[in-house]
């Protein structure tokens, strides 16, 4: 670190004048941006979430029945969430070990984040279940909804209303030089499911996962997006799951899955970015269960 | 009897008018702490109406040719009231104001000083650290404290400190130092060398729970290098009341980082999510501390966060 040594405080500064002038138009931005959002009552922004759900449902689902999925899939968030832009969503599989239909595909929709739709999981003969977690971004108030699609082309739907605001446009993290060094490092975990003694696999990715809505004032950049948008995980050559997602996910996304014990090889993930690097790591299968970190070296 | 009551009420009627007017801003109540050395105690509690943003420590040192600003409170109307506690105490100009980091209950008030012929210092991530919240920091405003802000309110420094530097006041030196990331990366610290007086910004919090937006260990890293000046007498924190022993007063907050740090490191080894982290962790802290459950969960999720990549 450098010394200024003796350095006279008080001398006028014409360098603050020109930071000044460049700020003005910078702010500018802010202002207009802070008068375009009058404060919504809570009724009135679950309404409007229902109008933004109507033109998902229809871009993406057309006419297909979407019925209730209480008993076939559960969507845990926190109602008010205390860090908008990590904010731990876990989607549980009621129909695992039941002997309904089981779920093959689920999407998530956050309604108003600026891309809704978020991710989309297929599952494959390796998943044990369709229990995802993982951490998202939530823009502000909204609901999220799970619609899960089962092996008799079935649709079902969940939805849970979270509180919290500025997860997308929230300053870029504290760690992002460091995102950026370790750029598509990988880590595989294994962790408990919630509080049971059950064990999910945790898939931890390095990446900025940039929303390109957060804005850099001094140089009135918007920093542009870079996000994971495609993660692909296999045990030997079964597929447990493929996904494609936005900048929803938090930075260092995560995500939590359970894989088959009896499926044979090694555990492989294949990541992907809307930059089009690619990130590939593969775990040898462990000798034992234990809920120690497995670090590879590739 | 009467009478009291009725000049009493006059005299905060009129008070109060005079924080109303821009003009006349009401002197912000300071006490000297050490000789030359003005704080003002903000209100332990978060910004609201009530107290109109005024929630930060802030203050000042008089020297014989310049007064240095240290931190400028939520609102410039907060600014202004401190510069009127200044030309109470003393005609010597306010040549420097020291932002001892970004957040916004500590240079909201910069506008106040900005029209004096006066230097904004603060360390190096200072600048695009407020730039890149500042859109949010303003938005924001009216919800909490019910005043509309707009961009005037945000002054970036004009002299960035990286490590160590001496600014000289005028017969009286005062040394400030930038520190690695800790509360925030951009934390800087004020040592006046005459009294023995440190003024930490948020590196320490009394009473009030810590905010983590920065890196827990290296919090906990920069505490230890704060103890390693043996000549530090007064301690001026960036909540709370003002101290006299530095590793007394800040103990309560080592515990608090050292407990978060090291059950957050516990849960990840024993393979809990972060959700478990966040509802179990540090939780016997809670009846120690104002604006716990404000501050907590978001504390344990930036530690977990940090922790599971070490």
């Amino acid at each position: 670190m450098g010394m200024n040594k003796h350095a006279r405080p008080c001398e006028p500064s014409r360098a603050r004048t020109r930071a000044r002038l460049r700020y003005l138009f910078i702010t500018m931005f802010v202002a207009l941006a802070t008068v375009a959002m009058p404060a919504m009552a809570d009724v009135q922004r679950r309404d409007q979430e229902e109008t933004v759900w109507k033109s998902i449902r229809k871009a993406h689902f057309g006419d297909r029945a979407i019925a209730d999925g209480t008993d076939v899939v559960s969507l845990d968030a926190p109602y008010r969430a205390e860090d908008p832009s990590v904010v731990p969503i876990t989607i549980t599989d009621e129909r695992a070990g039941n002997s309904g239909p089981a779920i093959s595909r689920l999407w998530l929709v956050i309604d108003n984040n600026p891309v809704p739709m978020s991710a989309r999981f297929d599952l494959g003969p390796a998943a044990a279940s369709a229990t995802i977690a993982t951490r998202v971004r939530v823009n502000s108030y909204t609901y999220m909804r799970v619609i899960a699609e089962t092996r008799d082309d079935k649709l079902y739907m969940v939805k849970r209303y979270v509180k919290a605001s500025g997860g997308c446009s929230a300053p870029i993290g504290r760690d992002l030089d460091k995102a950026r060094e370790n750029l598509g490092q990988m880590r595989l975990r294994t962790v408990r499911a919630g509080e049971s003694n059950d064990k999910r696999t945790q898939l931890m990715i390095r990446h900025p996962n940039i929303t390109g809505l957060q804005m850099d004032q001094l140089t009135r950049l918007v920093e542009p997006a870079h996000f994971v948008d495609a993660i692909t995980v296999r045990k030997g050559d079964a597929l447990v799951f493929d996904s494609t997602m936005t900048f929803s996910l938090s930075a260092n996304p995560s995500l939590q899955f359970s894989v088959k014990d009896d499926t044979p090889g090694d555990l492989s993930a294949h990541v992907q970015d809307n930059e089009e690097n690619e990130f590939e790591q593969t775990w040898p299968a462990p000798e034992a269960e234990s809920p120690q970190q497995q670090e590879t070296t590739s | 009897m009467r009478i009291t009551y009725w000049l009493a009420a006059l005299a905060v009627l009129s008070g109060t008018s005079s924080v109303l007017a821009d003009d006349v801003p009401q002197p912000l109540r300071v006490s000297e702490v050490a000789q030359g050395v003005f704080v003002h105690l903000g209100d332990q509690a978060e910004a609201n109406r009530g107290n109109a943003g005024d929630i930060a420590n802030i203050g000042f040192i008089v020297g014989d040719e310049c007064v240095a600003v240290i931190d400028t409170g939520g609102t410039p109307q907060i600014g202004a009231r401190l510069r009127a506690a200044i030309s109470e105490q003393t005609a010597t100009p306010v040549c420097c104001v020291i932002n001892t980091h970004m957040h916004p209950d500590h240079v909201l008030g910069n506008r106040a000083f900005a029209a004096d012929d006066t230097t904004f210092i603060a360390a190096a991530g200072f600048d695009s650290a407020l730039a890149a919240r500042s859109e949010s920091y303003l938005t924001r405003m009216p919800e909490t404290i019910g005043i509309t802000a707009d961009s005037s309110w945000i002054v970036l420094s004009d002299r960035q400190i990286d490590g160590a530097a001496k600014l000289d006041l005028g017969g009286r030196e005062v040394t400030l130092q930038s520190w690695p990331t800790a509360h925030t990366d951009n934390d800087l610290t004020v040592y006046d060398e005459d009294t023995g007086t440190l003024w930490t910004g948020d590196l320490l919090f009394v009473d009030r729970v810590p905010s983590i937006d920065g890196s827990i260990t290296g919090w906990l890293q920069v505490l230890d290098r704060l103890a390693e000046n043996g000549t530090v007498g007064t301690v001026v924190p960036g909540h709370g009341p003002v101290k006299h022993d530095l590793a007394r007063a800040t103990a309560p907050e080592r515990r608090y980082l050292e407990t978060i740090r090291d059950d957050v490191r516990k849960a990840i080894a024993d393979g809990y999510g972060l959700q478990h982290a966040v509802q179990h962790t540090g939780t016997q802290q809670r009846s120690r501390w104002l604006l716990f459950d404000a501050y907590h969960a978001r504390n344990v999720t930036a530690a977990y966060t940090e922790l599971e990549w070490e």
